[in-house]
C-alpha cells in the first residue's frame, strides 16, 4: 500500500514539472543587440585580519539589464592575474567568502601584512564585460614580541639532572584579540606549524592558545643536557577564526640555563694494601664532575664481607679505625661523591682488603707499686708491699687485645722451668693487683717474674724481670713521756717508728706492736707489762709506790723497757729508760682558827683562839692554807689535812687531844684552802668547857699529799688560845627560908640552890641582896637577918664546911676557900674539887612586917 | 602569931642557868702609841632559858680608851653573842703593859616573881702592851661595822658636795659666756 502511494506522488511531480517549463517559453521572437556589462567596482574590505573574511563588490551597469555574474580572480603577492588564490566561476552574487581552503590564503610568515590582487570580470550571460584588475587588499597579522625570557636555573647548580626547570617570559601582540602559545626550542628555529625544528624543551599549550599574558613551561633536566644550555623562546599567535594556527610566531629570544650533573668517583681503593688489624683502613678515590664543580661532602660506607654478602657496618667515616677490624675480616668501602652544590652521585665501591695479624710486642715498662701513688720501675725494683700491684705495658701492632701470662717464682730456675711457685695468673689489663703467695724473708727477698704476651693468635716475646720484697726492722723507740710524773698510774707515751712507714719503698706502713715493761728493774713488769701497748697512751696498771717524803717532795724511780715488732719478723732494739714518780709535798702557809667561823685569825702569824662554851664544848672552825705545787689537792685523794689541838704548852704530837680532818678543800692555782665542811662542835669532841684557858696551847697540822707530808714545815705547829669562860649554873630564882617564915625568928632555908662552875676559870663569888619588898612593905636587911649557908639549918653547921655569911646590900664573899673550882669533867662530880657550891638562904624577918609575898634580887658577882 | 603565919616568902625554884662570859680576846693587844686595837668577848646563854639584857662597864678610870660595840646587848636564850670593843693607846703612853678590867651585868629582860638571881661578871681583863714594834700581829678581830647613820651622812655629804660643785661650775661657765658676749659687742 505504501509503495503505491509513493509511485503516485512521483508521477504527479513529473507532470507538474512539465507544466512549469511550458509557461517560461517566449512567445515572440526579435533580436536586440546585446551590450556587455560594465566593470565591477567597490571591493570591500581592502584590509583584513580575518581569514574567513567575506569580501563584497558592486556590479557594473548592464544596458540590457541582463543579470550580471562575475568571475573572481585573486592572486597573491604579485599582480599577475594568475588567480593563484581564487579563480572562481561566475558568481551570481557580488561577494566572496573565504573558506581558508584557498591556496596561498594565509599570512605571509614572518611578515605582518600580505597583499592580494583582485580581478573582477563581469558576465551578462552572454559576454564578458569590462574587467577590473586594479583592486588589491591586504591580509594582516602582527608578529608577537617577547621580553623577560628566563628560567629558574639561570646559575650553576640551580637545577640538577632530574629536576624541573621552569622557563617563563612575557609577550605582546598588536592584534589584541589573538591567542598565543609558547615554544621553548633547543635551536633557534621554529617551523610555520609552530613546532621547534631542532627539538623542544617545553611548550605552553602546545597546539592550543591562550590568553595568558605570561607564559611558562617546565622542563626536566636531562643527563644529556649540557652544563650550560641555550633555550630559544618563541611565542606564536592564533588570530580568531584562523583554522591553521599559528598565524605568526615571534622572533626567538634566547636564554642560557644550567643543568648540574652528578659527580662521579673513580680509582676506588682501600689502603693500605694487606693491612693488619692494627691499621686503620682508608677509603681512597678520585672525584670527578662534568660540570667542573668542586667536591662537596662526599659520603662513605664501609662494608664487611659476611661470607655470602656485603654487610653494611654502619661506619660512615672515610677512615675505618683499626678497632673495628679483626684478623681475617674482609672490608670494602663505598663512596658517594657529592659536588659543591650538594648533588650526590651514585655510590662507587672500592676493591676489598683482608685483615692480617702480627704477634704482640714484648711487654715493657714493668713496675711494682711501692707507695700509695708511687711505682718502682728502675732496677733494683723494691717494694715493701706483701701483696703488691704489678703493672706493665703491652702492645700489638694489630691492635689486638693482649693477654699476659704472669709467672712469679722464688728462683730464676723455677721461673725458667715454668714453675711459678709464688704466683701465676693471666690478665688482659696489663696489671695484677694484690699478688698473693709472697712472703718476707729477712730484710729483702727477690722474686723472679716472666710476662708472656698473647694476642689471641700467638705469643709474643716474654719479658723476664725481678723485684725485691723488702722489710725494715722498726726503729729504736725513744722519747718516753712523761719521764717525771706525779701520777702513780701514769699514762705513758713514747715514740716508736718504723722505716716502713708508708713512704715510697716502705709502703704500706707496717702495723707495729708495742711492748713495754715498767718495774723495779729493766725488763721487770711489776707495774706494767703489755705486749699490745698503745704508744700514744698506755696506762700503768699497778700503782707505782710513792717515794719517801723529803723536805719538798718525794720521788720514786722505776725502770721502763720498750721495744717494737712489725709483724713481719722485725723487732727493734730495746729502749731502756727510767720514770720518776714525784710528789710535791704541801707547804703549810697559814693556819687560822676561830670559834664561830666568821672571823678567822692566823695562828701562825698572829694569834688564834677559841672560847669554851658553858657546860658544853667549843665550836671550832679552822682554815688552813697550803701550797701544793702539784695543784691536785682538790683532786681525789690528792691531799689530806688534819689538825691536832693539844692542851699542851710544850709541844703537840698527833693525835694530840683533839684531831679532825679538815675535810673541805678548794684550790686556786697551787694554793689550797682547807676548812671544815661543818664547824666542829660537841658532837665532834671539841674542847670541853672545863679545859683550862691558855694562850700557849700547841696545835699541829698534818698536811699530806699522796706521798705524805714534808719532813719539816715551820708553819706546821703554832699556838692557839683557849679562852677564859666565867660561867656558873645557878637557879635564876631561889627560895628564902622554907616558905613559911615566922617573924622575929630564924627560918631555915631548906631549898637547895646549887651553884656549879660551868666555865674554865676558878671563880670568886660575892653575894648581895636587895631589901625584900612586897606591895605592903619593905624588909630592910640589917646584915644579920639573912644568911647564906651551905647547909639547910641556920644553927647546924655540921652538914657543911662553909660558915654561913650574912648578906644584904653589901657584897659579901661566900665561897669555898679555893674559890669555885673548874670542873674536871662535864659531870662536875669530882668530890675532890670544889666545883659545886650548895646554897641555902636562912632568914629572920623582923617583927612588923605585913603579910605578903616579898621579893628581892640576889646579885652574884663572880670574878 | 596569926600575922606571922600569913607572912610568906615566895617559894619558887628555877633550874635555869645564867649567862657565861668569856675574857676578851686577844688576851693581849700589842699596840704602838696612838694605835687602836680590836678585841671581842662572848656572852653565852647556851644553857639558859632566859633572855638577858647585858651591860658592861669599866670598873675604874683607865689610861686606855675603851669603847664597846654595841654599848649593851640583848642575848636571847640559848645563844652566844659576841661583843666587840676598841681600845686605843694614846700617843702619850709609855711603852709597857697596861691592863683594865670591866664587868658585865646581865638581867633577865622579864622580871620573875620571887627572889631573882642576877649575875655580874667582873675582872674581865683588857691587856695592852704598848710597844715600839710588834713582834707578831694581833689576833684578827673584825673592825667596827660602819654605822648606817654615818653611812647615810657620808652619802648625803657626797651628793651635796656634788650638787654644789656642779652649780658652781655652771655659774662660772655662764659668767665666762657673758664676758665673751660683752667683748664682742664692744667690737
Amino acid at each position: 500500500m505504501k509503495k503505491k502511494v509513493l509511485i503516485s506522488l512521483l508521477i504527479v511531480l513529473v507532470l507538474a514539472s512539465l507544466a512549469w517549463a511550458e509557461t517560461e517559453t517566449p512567445i515572440g521572437t526579435f533580436t536586440v543587440s546585446n551590450v556587455a556589462p560594465e566593470a565591477p567596482h567597490s571591493w570591500d574590505p581592502l584590509t583584513t585580519h580575518n581569514k574567513s573574511q567575506i569580501f563584497t563588490w558592486t556590479e557594473g551597469y548592464d544596458a540590457n539589464d541582463d543579470p550580471v555574474s562575475t568571475y573572481l580572480c585573486i592572486t597573491n603577492d604579485t599582480d599577475s592575474d594568475t588567480c593563484s588564490v581564487v579563480n572562481s566561476g561566475l558568481l551570481a552574487d557580488p561577494s566572496y567568502a573565504f573558506t581558508q581552503s584557498e591556496s596561498f590564503w594565509d599570512y605571509l610568515w614572518g611578515v605582518a601584512s600580505r597583499t592580494y590582487y583582485v580581478k573582477l570580470t563581469p558576465n551578462d550571460g552572454t559576454v564578458n564585460g569590462t574587467f577590473n584588475d586594479t583592486i588589491s587588499f591586504t591580509l594582516t597579522n602582527a608578529l608577537p614580541t617577547t621580553s623577560g625570557q628566563t628560567s629558574d636555573s639561570s646559575s650553576k647548580g640551580d637545577k640538577d639532572v632530574g629536576q624541573e626547570i621552569t622557563f617563563s617570559l612575557s609577550h605582546h601582540d598588536d592584534d589584541a584579540e589573538d591567542l598565543h602559545n609558547l615554544r621553548v626550542c633547543k635551536t633557534d628555529a621554529i617551523s610555520t606549524d609552530g613546532t621547534c625544528t631542532g627539538g623542544e624543551y617545553c611548550n605552553k599549550h602546545n597546539d592550543t592558545y591562550s590568553t595568558d599574558a605570561n607564559l611558562e613551561c617546565g622542563y626536566v633536566a636531562q643527563q644529556g643536557d649540557g652544563t650550560s644550555n641555550t633555550a630559544y623562546f618563541f611565542v606564536c599567535d592564533c588570530p580568531p577564526d584562523d583554522l591553521t594556527c599559528p598565524g605568526q610566531c615571534s622572533a626567538s629570544a634566547s636564554h642560557t640555563f644550567y643543568v648540574n650533573h652528578a659527580p662521579t668517583a673513580s680509582n676506588m681503593d682501600v689502603t693500605p694494601d694487606s693491612p693488619t688489624s692494627a691499621q686503620d683502613l682508608y677509603c681512597s678515590y678520585s672525584f670527578a664532575d662534568s660540570d667542573g664543580d668542586s667536591e662537596g661532602a662526599s659520603t662513605f660506607r664501609w662494608y664487611n664481607w659476611s661470607g655470602s654478602d656485603w654487610e653494611y657496618s654502619g661506619i660512615t667515616t672515610q677512615t675505618l679505625d683499626a678497632s673495628n677490624t679483626r684478623f681475617n675480616e674482609v672490608w670494602m668501602c663505598g663512596v658517594t661523591p657529592v659536588d659543591e652544590h650538594s648533588f650526590a652521585g651514585i655510590e662507587f665501591n672500592s676493591t676489598n682488603e683482608t685483615i692480617g695479624n702480627n704477634p704482640p710486642d714484648q711487654p715493657a715498662n714493668f713496675m711494682v707499686q711501692d707507695g700509695a701513688s708511687s711505682w718502682d720501675s728502675t732496677a733494683p725494683i723494691d717494694t715493701h708491699d706483701l701483696t703488691p700491684n704489678l703493672n706493665w705495658s703491652t702492645s700489638d701492632n694489630d691492635g689486638d687485645p693482649v693477654t699476659t701470662y704472669v709467672c712469679i717464682a722464688t728462683t730464676s730456675e723455677n721461673r725458667d722451668a715454668g714453675n711459678c711457685d709464688a704466683y701465676s695468673s693471666s690478665t688482659g689489663t696489663d696489671s695484677v693487683d694484690d699478688v698473693t703467695g709472697l712472703a718476707y724473708s729477712g730484710t729483702s727477698r727477690t722474686y723472679y717474674v716472666r710476662l708472656t704476651p698473647n694476642d689471641g693468635s700467638e705469643n709474643g716475646t716474654a719479658l723476664d724481670v725481678q723485684f725485691n720484697l723488702i722489710n725494715s726492722i722498726p726503729d729504736l723507740p725513744s722519747g718516753l713521756s712523761p719521764t717525771d710524773t706525779h701520777n702513780p698510774l701514769p699514762i705513758l707515751s713514747w715514740t716508736a717508728t718504723d722505716p716502713d712507714d708508708g713512704s715510697d719503698n716502705h709502703w704500706p706502713a707496717d702495723t707495729l706492736t708495742y711492748h713495754i715493761r715498767v718495774g723495779t728493774s729493766y725488763g721487770d713488769g711489776t707495774y706494767l707489762s703489755s705486749d699490745d701497748a698503745d704508744k700514744n697512751g698506755e696506762q700503768v696498771t699497778s700503782q707505782i709506790p710513792w717515794g719517801i717524803p723529803g723536805e719538798v717532795w718525794a720521788n720514786n724511780t722505776v725502770y721502763v723497757q720498750i721495744w717494737t715488732t712489725d709483724g713481719n719478723g722485725g723487732t727493734s732494739d730495746t729502749y731502756n729508760t727510767t720514770l720518776n714518780l714525784y710528789d710535791y709535798l704541801p707547804d703549810i702557809t697559814n693556819i687560822e682558827m676561830t670559834d664561830v667561823g666568821s672571823s678567822y685569825s692566823s695562828c701562825t702569824s698572829a694569834a688564834c683562839a677559841i672560847n669554851p662554851i658553858e657546860h658544853s664544848n667549843a665550836s671550832v672552825a679552822v682554815r688552813i692554807t697550803t701550797t701544793d705545787t702539784d695543784e691536785d689537792c682538790d683532786v681525789g685523794d690528792g691531799s689530806k689535812t688534819t689538825i691536832h689541838l693539844c692542851l699542851d704548852t710544850g709541844s703537840c704530837t698527833p693525835p694530840g687531844d683533839y684531831s679532825w680532818e679538815v675535810d673541805s678543800v678548794s684550790r686556786s692555782g697551787s694554793t689550797c684552802t682547807y676548812v671544815f665542811s661543818a664547824n666542829k662542835t660537841a658532837a665532834d669532841g671539841t674542847p670541853e668547857f672545863f679545859r683550862l684557858p691558855s694562850s700557849e696551847y700547841k696545835l699541829y697540822v698534818n698536811a699530806t699529799s699522796q706521798a705524805g707530808q714534808r719532813t719539816a714545815d715551820a708553819e706546821r705547829t703554832a699556838d692557839w688560845t683557849y679562852g677564859t669562860l666565867k660561867a656558873i649554873n645557878y637557879p635564876s630564882t631561889v627560895t628564902l627560908g622554907d616558905g613559911t617564915p615566922a617573924l622575929g625568928q630564924w627560918n631555915n632555908g631548906t631549898v637547895l640552890a646549887a651553884m656549879t662552875n660551868w666555865g674554865n676559870a676558878v671563880l670568886n663569888i660575892q653575894w648581895q641582896s636587895t631589901n625584900p619588898t612586897s606591895g605592903e612593905g619593905t624588909w630592910i636587911l640589917n646584915g644579920t637577918d639573912m644568911q647564906i649557908d651551905d647547909d639547910p639549918a641556920y644553927d647546924d653547921e655540921t652538914s657543911g664546911y662553909l660558915s654561913p655569911v650574912f648578906i644584904n646590900g653589901t657584897a659579901a664573899a661566900f665561897q669555898p676557900g679555893t674559890g669555885l673550882e673548874v670542873c674536871s669533867s662535864a659531870s662536875c662530880d669530882d668530890p675532890a674539887l670544889n666545883q659545886t657550891l650548895n646554897t641555902y638562904f636562912h632568914i629572920s624577918p623582923p617583927f612588923g612586917l605585913k603579910a605578903g609575898v616579898y621579893n628581892s634580887t640576889i646579885t652574884i658577882t663572880i670574878s | 602569931m596569926k600575922t606571922i603565919a600569913y607572912l610568906a616568902i615566895l617559894l619558887i625554884l628555877s633550874s635555869a642557868a645564867l649567862a657565861g662570859v668569856t675574857n676578851p680576846l686577844p688576851t693581849e693587844l700589842n699596840l704602838k702609841p696612838g694605835e687602836s686595837g680590836r678585841f671581842k668577848f662572848q656572852i653565852q646563854t647556851v644553857a639558859s632559858n632566859q633572855e638577858l639584857n647585858c651591860r658592861y662597864y669599866l670598873t675604874e678610870a683607865s689610861v686606855l680608851s675603851v669603847k664597846f660595840d654595841p654599848a649593851e646587848i640583848v642575848v636571847p636564850a640559848g645563844t652566844v653573842r659576841e661583843v666587840y670593843g676598841t681600845v686605843k693607846a694614846s700617843r702619850s703612853l709609855d711603852y709597857g703593859a697596861y691592863a683594865e678590867k670591866f664587868c658585865i651585868s646581865c638581867f633577865p629582860t622579864s622580871s620573875p616573881s620571887g627572889a631573882a638571881v642576877a649575875v655580874e661578871t667582873c675582872d674581865l681583863p683588857i691587856k695592852v702592851n704598848v710597844v715600839e714594834e710588834r713582834a707578831k700581829d694581833n689576833m684578827y678581830v673584825p673592825p667596827k661595822p660602819f654605822s648606817a647613820v654615818l653611812l647615810l651622812i657620808v652619802v648625803l655629804g657626797i651628793v651635796t658636795a656634788g650638787v654644789i660643785g656642779y652649780s658652781y661650775l655652771r655659774h662660772k661657765k655662764e659668767q665666762n659666756r657673758k664676758i665673751v658676749l660683752k667683748g664682742k659687742k664692744r667690737r
